[in-house]
């Protein structure tokens, strides 16, 4: 079963996902962007732990489908909802903030589907299923 | 799905002569194969985009100076029973996009090799209909 348990509740179903960490580090900003015309760049702090979840919702028909899609934006809230993530593998990730939910499509390194501009659509099959990803921030405190 | 030299193969009504072989295929056109955390192999497949192929090979006997052409919309019919059109015989019936008309000159017959993408009514019908 892969699980993502974000709030104490599974928001995600239980079909495939995997989990991607975002570059970690420093956050660096080139002088230019600031409108000093010298080389170099501004060390402006660490970079926000940012996961994202990128995974296949998958139901037996289409109403079951759109309803796992509801539940995951429910829990998008205003003002969002800083949680715990916890990965299938069990690896958590406390004080997250849950900030976007987005239908993309993705898949095999390689395969057809990749770049074909499929982004978003609803995969009509033996199950009725849909890409995402979702993005989980540790927003840096001021 | 394929049949060994059927009868009663027609194409838009005209009847076909010296039909070899008529084959159904089908093939995923973008299947969706996940993974997840747990290891390496794959945990959903699926086949959400797919092609149907029919593929006509026949004898061509005499000169023809028509025929499908690629674009064209056509009916394939094929009598699926041996026993003919006594009770019990199926028909498959498939509408489809003719792509190619090829011809095969090395043979000591000549042979046609003709390839229908089949169309469905409203995508979600598979588009070969077996009554």
């Amino acid at each position: 079963m892969s699980v993502v348990i974000f709030d104490g509740k599974s928001i995600f179903g239980s079909g495939p996902v995997r989990v991607v960490i975002e570059p970690r580090g420093a956050v660096l900003i080139p002088r230019l962007r600031l409108n000093q015309p010298v080389s170099g760049s501004v060390l402006i702090g660490p970079a926000e732990l940012v996961v994202q979840i990128r995974g296949r919702l998958v139901a037996s028909d289409e109403a079951t489908l759109r309803g796992l899609e509801q539940e995951a934006l429910a829990t998008l809230t205003n003002p969002p909802t800083v949680s715990r993530l916890v990965e299938p593998s069990g690896a958590q990730h406390d004080d997250m903030t849950y900030v976007s939910f987005e239908r993309r499509g993705w898949g095999v390194a390689g395969s057809a589907r990749d770049g074909l501009g499929e982004v978003g659509t609803i995969d009509r099959g033996r199950e009725v299923s849909l890409a995402f990803v979702a993005r989980f921030v540790r927003v840096n405190a001021l | 799905m394929i049949l060994i030299e059927p009868t009663g193969v027609t194409i838009d009504g005209v009847a076909q002569a010296g039909v070899l072989a008529l084959a159904v295929e089908e093939a995923a056109v973008a299947p969706v194969e996940e993974r997840g955390e747990g290891g390496p192999y794959a945990v959903f497949v699926d086949s959400p985009a797919r092609a149907v192929r029919v593929i006509i090979k026949q004898e061509v006997i005499g000169t023809t100076l028509d025929g499908p052409r690629s674009g064209q919309m056509v009916d394939v019919v094929a009598r699926l029973s041996a026993a003919g059109a006594g009770a019990g015989a199926k028909s498959l019936f498939v509408r489809g996009c003719v792509l190619e008309v090829r011809y095969d000159l090395s043979a000591k017959v000549p042979t046609r090799r003709l390839t229908v993408a089949a169309v469905s009514d409203d995508g979600a019908e598979s588009p070969v209909n077996v009554t």
